[in-house]
């Protein structure tokens, strides 16, 4: 995926991630959190917006910085260098709202070719969780790391 | 010398060590959207993990 990517900082064991979204709304610091979830070894891909002065973050603003690509970019390269720290895990991963899920799975068909190169990728439907499939619909995503 | 290729190449990107983040690594700094994940991985069967 040869597009731009904002830097990301994180510390030692890559389970939180910072970057900076740079645009006509200024500079906005967006966080990446892998969440440890119910399931063992099974991580929940979750971002949003950090508010500087309260430390707090949402993951329901809409910053819309005209750079979506690029973060989508910088929120996948956080996913490899996740898997580099955690390469026996899942990452699953589901929008906040319906809208924003299918916006997650319109980057997976985006970069489908790339993505089933590094990763198996599945998705969720009610019935439970099946190999991913373009131009179908899902609650949310699932992919292990392949190594080759 | 050593290419720099493989490196350009890499998709692991480069990643700046902040150890002011360390703060956030054992809050639940999403707890909506971790109930949600939670709820979905409960209800289904996860895909058996490919070995390496």
């Amino acid at each position: 995926m040869k597009i731009d990517k904002y830097l990301l900082k994180s510390e030692c064991s890559f389970i939180i991630f910072e970057f900076i979204s740079e645009g006509p709304k200024g500079n906005i610091h967006k966080v990446i959190h892998f969440q440890k979830t119910n399931q063992p070894r099974v991580f929940n891909l979750a971002f949003g917006d950090k508010n500087l002065d309260t430390g707090d973050i949402d993951d329901l603003a809409i910053s819309n910085n005209n750079d979506g690509e690029k973060v989508l970019a910088t929120v996948v390269s956080a996913v490899y260098a996740f898997f580099e720290k955690h390469p026996d895990s899942f990452v699953y991963a589901t929008g906040s709202t319906k809208s924003r899920t299918r916006l997650y799975r319109m980057g997976i068909t985006k970069y489908y070719g790339e993505m089933v190169a590094d990763f198996y990728l599945y998705g969720r439907t009610d019935d439970g969780f099946q190999e991913f499939e373009l131009n179908k619909d899902y609650i949310g995503f699932l992919a292990q790391r392949k190594f080759n | 010398m050593k290419s720099v290729e493989p490196l350009k190449n890499s998709k692991v990107p480069i990643v700046q060590i902040d150890p002011s983040l360390e703060k956030y690594r054992n809050e639940t700094l999403f707890p909506k959207k971790l109930a949600k994940a939670n709820e979905h991985l409960k209800t289904a069967k996860l895909p058996d993990r490919k070995g390496k």
